[in-house]
């Protein structure tokens, strides 16, 4: 006779199993295992399996319904004494669901922000066969070397010599003053696009013909939005808009606007050929103005490896001074994109994904620890009602379903109220991340199911352990005796949990620290030049030459200083590759910035001229000949004696009359690099103000009805420096704000877990510290002893947190060339906050337990 | 009075006929004797449990064997309920069938 060990089991069995009421069970299992053997030998293996697949189908519907009809009898009665139980300790309930809430909130918060991110530019439905060209630089700008433009040249050839490039854009950005009937707007965000734009991106018209719309230059198509300012309610189709004083561009169609979960963000698109009509008939055909982000559209099956090296070869054709490569890039890449230079529409920094996610799992990891530890803590308190239902009957799978139950129904609920809370926050944390993500995006199929799916993934993972573990206590211990606390020996598990707790605590404490320092530093750091009260503009619409209006602003007294360069300090971007006497032929070296600047431009900027002098009025060869460079342009060469010495680019070469400190004319992010400032006399069309803080008002007035004087109807966009430099670091800051509040969120979240924990183990030391003060125990060795369990852990998971994170941190920190260092005061810091935030959470409870008095413990003994 | 139904009264009658070994699989193979058809266990536990909610037939935990993978028998034995059942069902079936002879049946008219 075939013996079935516990291995051989069927499947069937053990499907069985779950269904049939124990004795049922045994009873078919057992005469399907005793039929078997006399099939299989009759019949074969095959069959009897078959046989035995086929028995168990039908025994199952009758104890399907049978089993279905208990469970919702029980249920009631589960659902019964899980409310009994929330009511009677509501505190502890309070401060479980408090935390589930919270953990749940954010996570949400970051998942749907994050789904967001990765939902840019999936609305189109020929998205997965376009692609666009970058370029690779042989030298690195603002630390990069690839770009996103191309000459305008180069898409229509592309086009036209490869056949399997069915559709081909070029998109330029531009702005200009549009004026309607005497309303006169400054709009940045027009889009000169060719017309196959529309055709190949899912950008719909409400209103005109996408095939033509785009086909004649000055042709314009406005987004609802844009219609609705200059138009109101009528019909903009047909219509003309007058830019900058002097083109008029007719409306020919009429588009939604564009959603915000888009890498293009204008506001009105026009023909590129306006472009031609405006610069000059062969703008377009030029090869040598990278200005065009260029999108190709393939056909379906291309090869994009061959269709790129028929691009390369075209490219090599003609033998460019600057690039050594091209590459195509496909559509749904482009968002976290931000190695190239460039860029005309929206991308992002896949760090923040990255780090936001990191957190929301870490929030939603700290809850539920603290549903696990409150939830075995107090499993004590329950033993009688366990072992009850034990002795009745109750299986120990019973038991897992009804605890499982319990911690499903906490989840669930956290999850009704959390889901109000982030409906009502999601527009502000939306915006904060500088996002609009509207809610329908939410209510997508695959989010719902994403949605319930995590709820249930967190409802097992904190219900599993309390679940096991309450199920598996035994009858005959609980109720044999009267009060067996069986906390001991399961604790280290709790505090394990706790430690991990700690961890994360600290080390998020550490990792804020450290950003916040970082961000600080760089925000208050000295960059070599004066930033404040400093207000700068371009002069290019003015109908004098900025000297002269330089001369009419000096004229107020509020006005310190003026002057005029080719950019602002902090704005340079132009860049030369100058030789010198004795560099080495085949190297091309880093590139030298280009700044041209007048005589007052160091004084005003306060920037020390350390080696030789400025530029003067007397030294009738400086505007030609003389040259000022900074250090860092004499350490790239490697100048002993500067002065005298001479740069060459193409036909021009120079004289260094002047060695400049460095200043930091780029992101903090990279080191300073070689700058050559020469003085100029028509190429300095940025005017830098420095206003007497004293009366800053009267100042700006002063300088508006200047600027009205003379520049016939064209607004004034001034920006003052120092704001201009922080929206540099804006992202940056951003960053560190949302990683603080979240950070901030979930130290609060285990504190409330160590609050919940610390308070029920008083309660279990109450009768322990009355038994010793009785003999003579003092009040303050009683508030030790109940401190000494929680700091004992709290130390723990800070000795592990501090290299952790350090490591981290410093990674993080590798990122920027100019960085604080993660030294030992911040780990001593961190270190203090943690305990003092562990101390605080739980010292209120030492102390209310120490000072008991022994009387009330000891009454009921 | 509401008859037995046949899967009962066939049940009940293998149970009687089988003495004291009445259990699953020896109910399975007595049906199939009588009968020739093989039931699924599924269609005789079902008639038996409701005989046993009846109170027709009365159910008893046996030893767990080796055979059946460690899992105890139970073995059935009518009831004099069950019993009486029976009989009535036995004399309803003696008049319906009373005075049809068989010869009518095997001439297939």
């Amino acid at each position: 006779m075939k013996k079935w060990s516990r291995q051989s089991v069927p499947f069937v069995v053990k499907v069985l199993r779950l269904f049939m009421p124990h004795d049922e069970f045994n009873e078919s299992a057992g005469d399907l295992i005793e039929w078997y053997p006399k099939l299989e030998k009759e019949r074969g293996i095959p069959y009897a399996k078959l046989w035995l697949l086929w028995q168990g189908l039908k025994l199952l519907p009758v104890y399907f319904i049978h089993h279905l009809c208990w469970r919702i009898i029980m249920f009631r009665n589960y659902f019964k004494i899980a409310v009994r139980n929330l009511k009677r300790h509501k505190s502890y309930s309070t401060i479980n669901i408090l935390g589930l809430i919270l953990g749940l909130t954010c996570f949400f918060l970051i998942m749907i922000f994050i789904q967001n991110e990765f939902s840019f530019d999936t609305f189109h439905k020929k998205g997965d066969r376009i692609y666009r060209v970058l370029i690779n630089q042989d030298h690195f700008y603002q630390g990069r070397n690839q770009a996103a433009v191309l000459p305008a040249g180069f898409g229509p050839t592309i086009k036209s010599q490869i056949p399997e490039v069915k559709m081909m854009t070029r998109i330029e950005d531009g702005e200009g003053l549009f004026e309607v009937n005497g309303f006169s707007f400054t709009e940045n965000g027009l889009g000169f696009v060719d017309p196959d734009f529309l055709k190949m991106f899912d950008f719909p018209l409400l209103s005109g013909d996408l095939n033509t719309a785009l086909d004649d230059p000055f042709s314009l198509i406005l987004s609802e939005k844009m219609a609705h300012k200059y138009f109101g309610n009528q019909n903009a189709l047909g219509k003309t808009i007058t830019v900058d004083g002097e083109y008029e561009y007719t409306v020919k169609g009429i588009m939604k606007n564009i959603p915000a979960n888009s890498y293009f963000q204008f506001d009105c698109l026009a023909s590129i050929f306006t472009l031609n009509s405006i610069y000059g008939q062969d703008r377009l055909e030029k090869w040598n103005n990278y200005n065009y982000v260029t999108f190709l559209l393939f056909e379906e099956g291309t090869d994009v490896t061959l269709t790129l090296e028929k691009i390369r070869k075209i490219f090599n054709e003609r033998k460019f001074r600057f690039i050594i490569d091209c590459e195509l890039q496909h559509l749904k890449e482009i968002h976290f994109h931000q190695k190239a230079l460039f860029e005309k529409g929206m991308t992002a920094d896949i760090r923040t994904v990255y780090i936001l996610s990191t957190i929301g799992f870490v929030i939603l990891l700290i809850a539920c620890f603290n549903y696990i530890n409150l939830a075995t803590a107090r499993a004590s308190t329950r033993l009688r009602e366990i072992g009850i239902r034990k002795v009745v009957g109750a299986q120990k799978r019973d038991l897992i379903r009804q605890f499982l139950g319990e911690s499903f129904g906490f989840v669930f609920t956290s999850f009704l109220v959390s889901s109000i809370i982030v409906t009502a926050l999601l527009p502000t944390f939306a915006s904060f991340m500088h996002r609009e993500i509207p809610l329908i995006s939410i209510t997508t199929p695959s989010t719902l199911l994403f949605i319930m799916g995590s709820l249930v993934v967190i409802a097992i993972i904190a219900g599993i352990y309390p679940a096991i573990l309450l199920s598996s206590f035994r009858p005959a211990a609980i109720l044999g005796k009267t009060s067996s606390v069986r906390g001991g020996s399961k604790s280290t598990f709790r505090n394990i949990l706790v430690i991990v707790q700690f961890i994360f605590t600290t080390g998020l404490i550490l990792c804020t620290l450290v950003t916040n320092e970082q961000v600080s530093f760089m925000k208050n750091k000295d960059l070599g030049f004066i930033k404040d009260h400093i207000l700068t503009f371009s002069a290019e619409n003015l109908d004098i030459e900025p000297q002269i209006f330089k001369q009419e602003l000096l004229q107020f007294p509020g006005i310190e200083g003026v002057t005029l360069s080719s950019q602002t300090p902090s704005s340079i971007s132009s860049a030369d590759l100058p030789s010198w006497d004795g560099k080495p032929e085949n190297e091309e070296g880093p590139p030298f910035f280009r700044l041209r600047i007048d005589q007052d431009f160091f004084s005003l900027y306060d920037i020390p001229i350390k080696l030789g002098r400025n530029f003067t009025k007397t030294h009738s060869t400086d505007l030609d000949e003389s040259i000022i460079i900074n250090q860092s342009a004499v350490e790239t060469v490697g100048w002993t004696e500067p002065i005298g010495k001479k740069l060459y680019s193409g036909d021009e070469s120079w004289t260094v009359i002047g060695v400049i400190e460095d200043f930091h004319f780029q992101s903090l992010r990279l080191s300073i690099a070689p700058l050559m400032i020469k003085l100029s006399n028509d190429e300095i069309r940025t005017v830098s103000i420095k206003i007497r803080p004293d009366d800053v008002e009267s100042s700006l007035r002063f300088i508006n009805e200047a600027w009205k004087k003379y520049s016939s109807g064209f607004p004034l966009d001034y920006s003052f420096l120092d704001d201009r430099l922080t929206r540099y670091y804006r992202a940056e800051l951003r960053l560190n704000q949302s990683f603080q509040t979240f950070a901030l969120i979930a130290v609060f979240i285990a504190c409330l877990g160590l609050f919940g924990l610390a308070s029920y183990h008083v309660e279990q030391k109450t009768k322990e510290i009355g038994m010793r003060k009785v003999l003579g125990a003092t009040v303050p060795a009683m508030f030790l002893m109940t401190l000494k369990q929680t700091l004992k852990m709290v130390a723990i998971g800070t000795l592990i947190a501090l290299p952790v994170g350090y490591l981290i941190m410093n990674k993080w920190l590798e990122n920027f060339a100019y960085r604080i260092q993660v030294g030992p005061d911040q780990f001593i810091l961190a270190s203090i906050l943690a305990v003092a935030v562990a101390f605080f959470t739980t010292s209120y409870l030492s102390v209310r337990a120490a000072t008991a008095n022994p009387v009330d413990s000891l009454r009921y003994e | 009075m509401n008859l037995l139904s046949r899967a009962e009264e066939i049940i009940m009658a293998t149970i009687l006929k089988l003495n004291d070994n009445a259990y699953g699989v020896s109910i399975r193979e007595q049906i199939h004797t009588d009968t020739g058809n093989y039931w699924s266990f599924a269609s005789i536990y079902q008639p038996l449990n409701k005989l046993v909610r009846k109170e027709f037939v009365q159910k008893v935990k046996g030893m767990p064997t080796a055979e059946r993978g460690g899992k105890s028998k139970f073995l059935y034995e009518v009831t004099p309920a069950g019993k009486k059942a029976l009989l009535e069902i036995r004399k309803a079936n003696e008049q319906i069938w009373a005075g049809i002879p068989r010869i009518i049946l095997e001439n297939g008219k």
